[in-house]
């Protein structure tokens, strides 16, 4: 007797059968995966020292020979290396949306579940909380915790999460007010088992899937935020390159060194763009009515 | 109908209630004494003491959360620290710029976006609609940041087409609106275009064609009307984010609006008017909220809320 074999079974591997389907999402997966390759080899990648300074050669253009080597993407105000910089840049692009996407999907599921299965005056008010934080404008609030507790990578990946977490408790609690009422789980609680086992057993399963297609947008708008953190002067603080600082150094320069501002830009567009069409495909994979999730 | 509307207007008030709540602590937790700040760093101890008392600081936080909301009610929400002025009127008075961009960005966003997402749903196999969907998850990728950098990089430095940022001219709005039209177009091709090819499934356009009549028609009188229910929804809601200001690209380009202003406010840790800002901007994006779902409610009588 195993109750949740009635539901519908997970995704599981098959997912990645069915990304083979669309073109553009296999793209987005390929793209994204080399991104992560690169941030994980940038030391063996990068042509030099991302922190190494030559004053010498400062906001040379692509393609110029400095220190004897040619520096592809030319180099800054600083005469660092802008193609070592991006490499390097990647990791922290990565490591803050991926983690802050991690945190705020686990909480947001988290809380999702118990409302949407409580239900009642906790519901309520839950869903309150959650209006509540989508009509406070999420940079100001960001900026709030920065500027209180300072600009460094946990501090930014904590107010990611929790900002981040409301979209996966609506999302979640939908699908669980419909899933509660099913016969199976009106069986596991007949048979005693704990609101706990319920949840994480026979409920936590069959709404799972979709959360991956809204963790997927957000990595992609948090990739984008982090950027405009930084470029409001309180994301990750220089010298520590990410893509977003240095777009906001570059832009001191924007006359004269036009590629210290369009190269790291174009970084976060490529993969925003490669998060965000593998998230349409998952979309499309998952469930056609979550279509308007972008909103 | 009556029902749902009083439950509306007592949702909409309870987040406005703890919005007020969130905005008062954050306020109250943030480093560096308000009365200091007021004076200036040459007042004496004595003279902070007496300002500290004179804005109730020295109360119970509940006591000063009562008197908050108390002045609140009356529209006054204290002193601009820099500008020495109240601080409700003060950023009242960019409400206008504001305004002027967030309308012609959507009436852009709208005018290109809901064509090309019609005719992308309706021509779904085309190589266009290709184009247009992949243009449109572009322009969702792209950092308003980013873009407002390259336009000024491109007609402002380079070609001198247009100046890099200021506020007065119609030349001043054309780089900050297109700028912040490019990501709703993407979202309204988009919505637009599933809505559209949603609705297209439908029994009754599939009635529709078959009583003969032609594909326009059909698609301007029956489809149209019914799809743009939702993309009308997500509209609104832009709206009302935009409408508590644009905060990357007013900054970007120096626009004087309400997004603009937040940011120097917090920078010069001005809180009266961070204060002032975020609670008109909550209270402009719960009303919009709030009628949009009423209007979705009216539009579409299938619509119920439980």
């Amino acid at each position: 007797m195993s109750p949740q074999q009635t539901g519908p079974a997970s995704a599981g591997p098959s997912v990645w059968r069915y990304l083979l389907r669309y073109p553009l999402g296999t793209a987005g997966l390929a793209v994204l995966t080399l991104t992560l390759i690169v941030a994980l080899a940038a030391p063996a990648l990068a042509p030099t020292d991302p922190y190494r300074q030559a004053i010498a050669y400062r906001l040379e253009p692509p393609g110029t020979v400095v220190n004897g080597h040619v520096a592809w993407l030319g180099s800054d105000h600083l005469g660092r290396d802008v193609w070592s910089r991006i490499l390097y840049g990647s990791r922290l692009s990565l490591l803050i949306s991926g983690v802050s996407v991690a945190g705020a999907a686990f909480v947001g599921v988290a809380v999702g579940l118990g409302t949407g299965y409580r239900g009642g005056w906790v519901d309520r008010a839950v869903m309150r909380v959650v209006d509540l934080y989508l009509a406070i404008p999420f940079i100001l609030l960001a900026l709030f915790v920065v500027a209180l507790w300072g600009p460094t990578v946990p501090n930014i990946i904590a107010t990611f999460i929790v900002t981040g977490w409301p979209p996966y408790v609506r999302l979640i609690r939908a699908r669980v007010l419909v899933i509660r009422e099913l016969q199976y789980v009106e069986a596991a609680r007949a048979l005693g088992q704990s609101t706990r086992c319920i949840l994480s057993r026979h409920i936590f399963p069959n709404v799972v899937n979709p959360v991956m297609v809204v963790v997927s947008f957000q990595m992609a708008q948090i990739l984008i935020t982090e950027g405009a953190l930084s470029f409001l002067g309180l994301g990750v603080q220089p010298p520590t390159p990410s893509w977003g600082n240095m777009l906001a150094e570059g832009r001191d320069y924007m006359g004269n060194a036009w590629w210290l501002t369009v190269l790291p830009g174009a970084a976060i567009v490529v993969c925003a763009t490669a998060i965000n069409v593998l998230g349409d495909a998952l979309r499309d994979i998952f469930d056609p009515q979550l279509r308007s999730m972008r909103s | 109908m009556g029902r749902i509307l009083i439950q509306r207007v007592i949702d909409s008030a309870v987040v406005l209630w703890l919005a007020s709540i969130v905005i008062f602590l954050l306020l109250r937790v943030l480093p560096g004494d308000p009365a200091q700040l007021l004076l200036g760093d040459i007042a004496t101890p004595q003279a902070v003491a007496a300002k500290r008392h004179e804005l109730g600081l020295d109360r119970s936080l509940p006591e000063q959360y009562l008197i908050f909301v108390e002045s609140a009610l009356r529209g006054d929400l204290g002193q601009s620290i820099r500008a020495q002025v109240p601080s409700v009127p003060y950023v009242l008075s960019r409400f206008p710029a504001t305004l002027l961009l967030a309308g012609s960005s959507v009436g852009i966003a709208v005018l290109v976006g809901i064509p090309i997402g019609v005719l992308s749903a309706t021509h779904r196999y085309s190589a266009a609609s290709t184009v247009a969907t992949g243009l449109a998850i572009l322009a969702q990728s792209t950092p308003n940041y980013w873009l407002g950098l390259v336009l000024i990089t491109v007609f402002a430095v380079a070609l001198h087409w247009l100046p890099t940022s200021g506020y007065g001219t119609v030349q001043n709005l054309i780089l900050p609106s297109v700028t912040l039209a490019f990501f709703l177009l993407g979202l309204i091709v988009r919505i637009t275009r599933t809505e559209v090819l949603d609705v297209l499934g439908q029994d009754y356009v599939r009635t529709a064609r078959a009583k003969g009549l032609p594909g326009a028609i059909v698609v301007w009188r029956h489809v149209l009307r019914n799809a743009l229910i939702a993309v009308l929804t997500v509209i609104g809601l832009q709206v009302g984010a935009l409408l508590g200001g644009a905060v990357i690209t007013e900054t970007v380009f120096a626009w004087p609006g309400l997004g603009y202003l937040t940011i120097q406010a917090v920078y010069q840790r001005d809180y009266p008017v961070v204060q002032t800002a975020v609670l008109l901007s909550v209270l402009i994006f719960v009303v919009i909220n709030a009628f949009m779902d009423l209007l979705y409610v009216v539009v579409d009588p299938r619509v119920r809320y439980d």
